[in-house]
Order: C-alpha cells, then sequence, then structure tokens
C-alpha cells in the first residue's frame, strides 16, 4: 500500500515511540509479565488506534480496489500483511498432518540408523537436519523433531553426557537453517516480501552461507563440547545394535498417507520454488500456496478437521496480526521514519562499516528482543528509503542475517531457541540464562563474522 | 505441535528385541516323596517331558526321594551343593495325603520356586497309575506373563521345550481390572479426554508385547524353520480368561514366572495358576 505523506507534529510522534518502546520492554519481559505475546501486542494495539484515530492520524475511509470499487474496509485490517499470516496459518496447517504420516520421524530415525551410533556422525547427522528441517518447514518444528530425537537416541546410547553439546548445535543450527529459504523464518517472509525477493534468489542468495556456516558450528562443536568417535569395536557394534532397535516405520500408520506427504511436501517446494514463473499462481503468492496445500491435506483428516484448527499456533497468529496493526499505526504517526534517521547514520557510516553496522545492530537488538517486531520496523523503513533496486541492496540482507542470527546470543532471542533451553531445563542440564550466553556466544560470534563478510563480499556478486 | 508429542514418537519407535540364548541341561534333579523304588519308576516316566535334542549332551539326573531330605532348609541346601539346571518336584510334596491341598502350594514348592534359581516343573497332581499320560513330550508349550516385552529368558526356557517343531504360544494378557480402574479415574478428570486416553492406552498396552513377539517370531522362526510361534495378546485377568486360552489351544505345559522384584511371596497371578491348573506340568521361573 502506498504511504500517504503527511506531517504529525512531533509531540505525537514521541507519544507514539514510547508506546513502541513499552510494547517491545513488554515483549522482552514476556516471561516477567506472565502474559503471552499475542496479549501484549493486542492491547498495544487498541491503545495505538484508539489513540491514533484521536489525534486523527489514521487514514479513516473506505478503500479503492483496481476496479475502481469502493470496499468499506476497516483501519485496522488493511494494516495487516495477510500474506505473511496466510503462509503461517497454511503452512502450519501443512506441516502439522504431515507429521501425522510418520514422514518426519522416518527421515529422523534412518539417519540416525546410518549413523550407526556414532556420535561424531550423529552430531552430523542431526546438524544437517535440523538445517534442513528448519529450511523447509519452521525453525521451532526442526528443534522440536531434532531436540526431542536427539534426547531418546543419545539416552539409548547411554550419551546423556553430549546431550547439552548436541542441543547447543542443533539450536544455534535453527536459526542458520532459517536463512535457508524465503519461507523458513517470519523475518525472511516479512522482509522477502517488502523487498520483493523471490524465493529461488533468496535460495541462491543464502545458500552458500548456510553451507558453510553450518560446517562450521558442527566442527565448533565438536571440539568445544569434546564429540569424539567410539574408541573401540565393542564400542561400535554395541552403538549400531542400540540404533538398529529403532524402528522407523513405527511412526507411518497408512503406506498411502505416507507417500502422498512425501510427494505434497516436495510439490510444496517446487511450487514455492518456482511460484514467481507460474500463471495465476504468481498473482495468488505464497501465502495462497501454503493454505491450499494446509487444507488439500486436512482431507486426509476430514472428521477431525477441528483438532488441527485448534492446534494452530494462536497465540503466534494473533501476535502476527495485532503486531502489523500497531506497527502500520506507527507508520502513520511517523514513528518508524524518525527511527529511519537513526539507522540512517548507522548507514551512512559507508558501503562497508555501514552494511556490517546494520547487521550487528540487528543481531544484537534481535537477541534481547523479538525478532519480527524488528524485522517488521526495519522492512518498513528500507522500504521508503532504498532505490527501486530493493532485492539487490546488502541492507536487505544485512537485516535478514541480523535478525536470524541475533536469536543464537541469548536464551530469548529466537522461538527455536527457546525451543532449545526448555528441552535443555527438562533434562536437568542446568542452563541459566548466563550459561547459556556463554556456551552459545563462540557459536554466535563466528556465525555472525562470517555473515558479516559474506553480506560485504558475496552478496555483491550476485549482482 | 508439542515436545512431548515427538519425544513419545520416537520412544515408540524404540523397540526392545527378542535375544535367543540356547539353554542346555547339564544336570536335572527329580524331587519327589516316594519311596525309592517307586521315585526310579517316576524318573522313567518324566523323562519324557525333557526330550533330549539332537546334537546336545543327555543331561545328568539326580533323584531326591522320601529319605533324602528332611525339611526344607535340607533340601535347598542339598540342591545348592548339585546345582541342577532344572528342578522336577512333585506336588504336595511330602504332605500328608489326608489334607487335601486344594488352596495354595506346599513350603517345599514355595521355597524351591523363590530360593532356586533354576526353574522348577511342577508336575502334575496324579497318582502314580495315572501320570504317564501327563508327562509326555509338549506338544503345545504356552509361555504366560502379564510382562511379556523384555523377557527373552522365560521365551528361551519355552523354545527349550518346544524346539524344534512343536507349538510356542507367547501369551501376554494385560490386567483388564487396572486398566478399568484407572480408566474410571480418568472419567473424572475434565482435562483427559476419556475416550481418547482409554482408546490409546489400550492400544499402546498391547502394542508393546505385540512388537516383542513380533521380533521374537521373527528370530525364532530364521532359528527353527519348523517351529510355530503363535501370540496371544490381549486384556484379561480372570482366571477363567487363562482357563479359556489353555483349553481353545490345548496347551500342555505353561511357561510361568514366579519371582517379582521387592516380594518374598511368588507373583501373584502365577502362584493363582499353579494352585488352580494341577492337571498339566507347569514350569515356574
Amino acid at each position: 500500500m502506498e504511504e500517504q505523506i503527511h506531517e504529525v507534529e512531533t509531540w505525537k510522534t514521541l507519544v507514539f515511540l514510547g508506546l513502541l518502546s513499552a510494547m517491545v520492554l513488554a515483549l522482552a519481559f514476556e516471561e516477567k509479565i506472565h502474559a503471552k505475546k499475542s496479549l501484549i501486542t493486542g492491547t498495544f494495539a487498541i491503545i495505538c488506534v484508539l489513540l491514533a484515530d484521536f489525534l486523527h492520524l489514521l487514514p479513516i475511509g473506505d478503500v479503492i480496489n483496481v476496479f475502481g470499487e469502493s470496499l468499506h474496509i476497516p483501519v485496522y485490517i488493511t494494516g495487516i500483511e495477510w500474506e505473511v499470516i496466510a503462509i503461517i496459518v497454511g503452512a502450519s496447517l501443512f506441516v502439522d498432518v504431515t507429521s501425522r504420516s510418520g514422514l518426519f520421524t522416518w527421515i529422523a530415525l534412518k539417519l540416525t540408523k546410518a549413523s550407526k551410533g556414532d556420535p561424531v556422525k550423529l552430531l552430523i547427522s542431526y546438524g544437517v537436519l535440523t538445517v534442513v528441517f528448519s529450511a523447509f518447514l519452521n525453525n521451532v518444528t526442526a528443534m522440536i523433531i531434532v531436540g526431542s530425537l536427539t534426547v531418546v537416541s543419545l539416552k539409548k546410547l547411554d550419551r546423556s553426557s553430549l546431550l547439552l553439546g548436541f542441543l547447543l548445535v542443533e539450536g544455534s543450527l535453527t536459526n542458520v537453517g532459517g536463512l535457508l529459504t524465503l519461507i523458513s523464518s517470519v523475518p525472511n517472509i516479512i522482509i522477502g516480501s517488502a523487498a520483493e525477493i523471490s524465493f529461488m534468489t533468496f535460495f541462491m542468495k543464502s545458500a552458500p552461507y548456510v553451507v558453510v556456516s553450518t560446517v562450521v558450528t558442527i566442527w565448533l562443536g565438536k571440539r568445544l563440547f569434546k564429540v569424539n568417535s567410539f574408541a573401540t569395536d565393542q564400542e561400535r557394534s554395541d552403538a549400531a545394535a542400540h540404533v538398529d532397535s529403532f524402528d522407523e516405520n513405527d511412526g507411518i500408520k497408512s503406506k498411502g498417507f505416507f507417500y502422498l506427504s512425501a510427494v505434497s511436501f516436495v510439490a510444496l517446494i517446487g511450487l514455492f520454488a518456482t511460484c514467481q514463473n507460474v500463471p495465476y499462481l504468481r498473482d495468488l503468492g505464497l501465502g495462497f500456496i501454503a493454505i491450499a496445500f494446509g487444507l488439500f491435506m486436512l482431507w486426509m483428516f476430514k472428521h477431525e478437521v477441528d483438532e488441527f484448527y485448534s492446534g494452530l499456533d494462536w497465540d503466534l497468529i494473533w501476535f502476527f496480526m495485532t503486531l502489523f496493526v500497531v506497527i502500520n499505526t506507527m507508520e502513520h504517526a511517523q514513528v518508524l521514519a524518525l527511527i529511519g534517521t537513526g539507522i540512517e547514520r548507522v548507514i551512512s557510516l559507508g558501503d562497508t562499516a555501514g552494511v556490517a553496522g546494520l547487521l550487528w545492530c540487528s543481531a544484537i537488538a534481535s537477541s534481547v528482543t523479538d525478532n519480527i517486531p524488528l524485522a517488521a520496523v526495519l522492512s518498513k523503513i528500507l522500504a521508503v528509503r532504498t532505490p527501486p533496486t530493493l532485492s539487490e541492496s546488502s541492507l536487505w540482507w544485512s537485516v535478514i542475517f541480523g535478525a536470524n542470527l541475533g536469536g543464537n546470543l541469548t536464551p530469548i532471542g529466537s522461538a527455536s531457541t527457546v525451543v532449545a533451553v526448555t528441552v535443555m531445563q527438562k533434562n536437568k542440564l542446568g542452563v541459566t540464562f548466563a550459561r547459556f550466553v556463554k556456551l552459545s556466544f563462540p557459536f554466535a560470534a563466528v556465525q555472525l563474522v562470517l555473515a558479516t563478510l559474506f553480506v560485504l563480499f558475496v552478496i555483491p556478486l550476485f549482482g | 505441535m508439542h515436545l512431548d508429542e515427538f519425544e513419545s514418537q520416537f520412544n515408540s519407535a524404540v523397540k526392545t528385541p527378542y535375544e535367543y540364548e540356547g539353554i542346555a541341561f547339564r544336570s536335572i534333579a527329580l524331587v519327589c516323596d516316594r519311596e525309592e523304588g517307586a521315585s526310579e519308576e517316576l524318573l522313567k516316566i518324566v523323562q519324557s517331558l525333557v526330550p533330549p535334542l539332537a546334537g546336545r549332551s543327555e543331561p545328568q539326573w539326580e533323584v531326591f526321594d522320601r529319605e533324602s531330605f528332611a525339611t526344607v532348609s535340607d533340601l535347598l541346601s542339598k540342591l545348592e551343593n548339585l546345582a541342577p539346571d532344572l528342578v522336577l518336584a512333585s506336588r504336595n510334596l511330602k504332605l500328608d495325603h489326608a489334607d487335601n491341598l486344594v488352596y495354595g502350594l506346599t513350603n517345599y514348592i514355595d521355597a524351591l520356586t523363590q530360593v532356586m534359581d533354576a526353574p522348577v516343573l511342577l508336575l502334575p497332581e496324579r497318582d502314580s497309575t495315572s501320570i504317564a499320560p501327563h508327562c509326555e513330550a509338549p506338544k503345545a508349550i504356552m509361555v504366560e506373563t502379564n510382562h511379556l516385552t523384555g523377557d527373552n529368558r522365560l521365551i528361551n526356557w519355552g523354545v527349550r521345550f518346544a524346539e524344534p517343531n512343536r507349538r510356542l504360544y507367547l501369551t501376554h494378557v494385560e490386567d483388564g481390572d487396572a486398566f478399568a480402574k484407572y480408566i474410571n479415574a480418568i472419567s473424572k478428570i475434565p482435562a483427559i479426554d476419556t475416550r481418547l486416553a482409554e482408546q490409546t492406552i489400550h492400544d499402546t498396552l498391547l502394542k508393546l508385547p505385540h512388537d516383542f513377539v513380533s521380533s521374537a517370531r521373527t528370530s525364532l522362526e530364521s532359528l527353527f524353520p519348523e517351529l510355530k510361534v503363535e501370540e496371544i495378546v490381549r486384556f484379561g485377568m480372570a482366571l477363567s480368561d487363562y482357563e479359556s486360552i489353555i483349553q481353545e489351544n490345548a496347551i500342555d505345559l505353561l511357561v510361568l514366572n514366579t519371582k517379582e522384584s521387592g516380594q518374598l511371596a511368588m507373583n501373584g497371578i502365577a502362584y493363582a495358576i499353579a494352585v488352580e491348573f494341577k492337571d498339566r506340568p507347569l514350569l515356574l521361573l
């Protein structure tokens, strides 16, 4: 939607800046407040819309569509990025139904058996699996699947002492895998949508970094947590016997459903990748494809669809919707323009320092608060600022890399690290906030340094 | 999608594989309360119960007759010295035949099953003239427990009597009364869907022994191609359930676990079966 330029008195902008800061702080202290994210952003959305209307900041009135028809759509509805919501709802439904086929557990157990229980091969297998699942499902689902498999298999192998190292590496790799495709993480969807980056362009540019960073992270994890192969043949054969007792077909209730899920999964990724070149679908977008596939898979459980609807993460969905309303109000109150002038100072440090500065600022900000509001705010600011060749700009990539990788700096930095910490606490590994930061810092620092070099020297090569 | 959901899926995928281990008899003891001549006669009859297997050495038989032991501890001490691989024992050992013992087993049998490591093959309650037909080599052997999964030893003992070409029933009877009690408790908890809990717990309780039996069947059928391995996994508890299984399948040897950790007395259902089913041999581990 085209932003209408209008003058807003400074005091009004400052009032809304205060509200935005309060919301970000409330989200950072979500655990202390004992309130869900959606309730926090929802409350701020109500306050912001009411106040903005009172101060005449909102473009109240009918919306004219491309046929010149006048539509009455409430102002708080037009502020929501429905494409993002559609992708999240559709992909969640699809993944939830598909997981019932046993496909993901089958893949995970096949890899476990292929490793023959060797700790180093397991670390590599689970690391790669985390990246792939994060990339094509989402990072929270990836951490849930690989994290729970790690707990079960290391206990089975009597190698529980390695659990902390494995979970830290996997938690760290969820955010690396989250960089692989346009739909791998919400910041990617928001920024990719604002910067008009296609699925394939995103993949081609980010894949080299993801490969290098995955290798380095696994290598670092192996060294720091002393993950070594077995020393004796007896240990090797015992471990092989242990992992052999996994039955990868246990979760498959119907072969037909299993194959259908596998084919649908590949088809969904294929359509996401080629959407821009498919007539009609390119008009309808990724959200339509996600919703269509989600509903198609629901036919497998046509009498139990309500179970899947109630299984959706409504806290997350309401969080996004109300967050978009808040951001939209901030836009009208010129708060984003004000923040943009601050970011402008970072960017104006030059082509190198500016790009690197934005990446590190994004990372530090997303390590202490949610990376989604950060991505939403920065995407709006960069969309106004940058020249028409938006997708070519390294600044977009600075935000994408910073927003994703910053999540590895603290246990509250991203939803998947929260899951990793939950698994650690459930298994009584004694991980406090400070200990997590200490243990994860080497991984996050190396990944951020690699990302900075990548954005500065490799991204420009793509033109 | 929850953490526990996938942890449960992976836990369910961990199977306990059956591991076969052959059982060899080097020495077997027969404990009875007959006079010397009669006990030798009994020995000839009961030797049919433990037929020799091709390619394995003949076991050494030792008889403990009426005069061989005076008390329970005396018998245990003598058996300890012999360290037999199997003990065959008459029912109602040294009981005055005027006492018609229908409510339990004697102290001797209690002590033999709970103190000795070697299994006790309890002979049918028959007099010397009618016991022979009930001591022929068993054709249908039933391994019975309410916790079959992972119990390799119990199955291996059943296999010893069933190999190479008899019928071996691997039976798991889940305690239906206990299940009903828990479901009744769940039905009073609003947070738990009773129908879903009943169905899923029911299925899971039967799936675990089923998976173990499948593993045992695969392994045994490759080792003994002529052995017929049958699965009976179901809910039940009353003795009538066991009786119907035994009658329906013409079982002529039952293999049971009698030891239970944390208690000196014999396992409850094993004791009940041992008391009730007097007309056929029982192998008590």
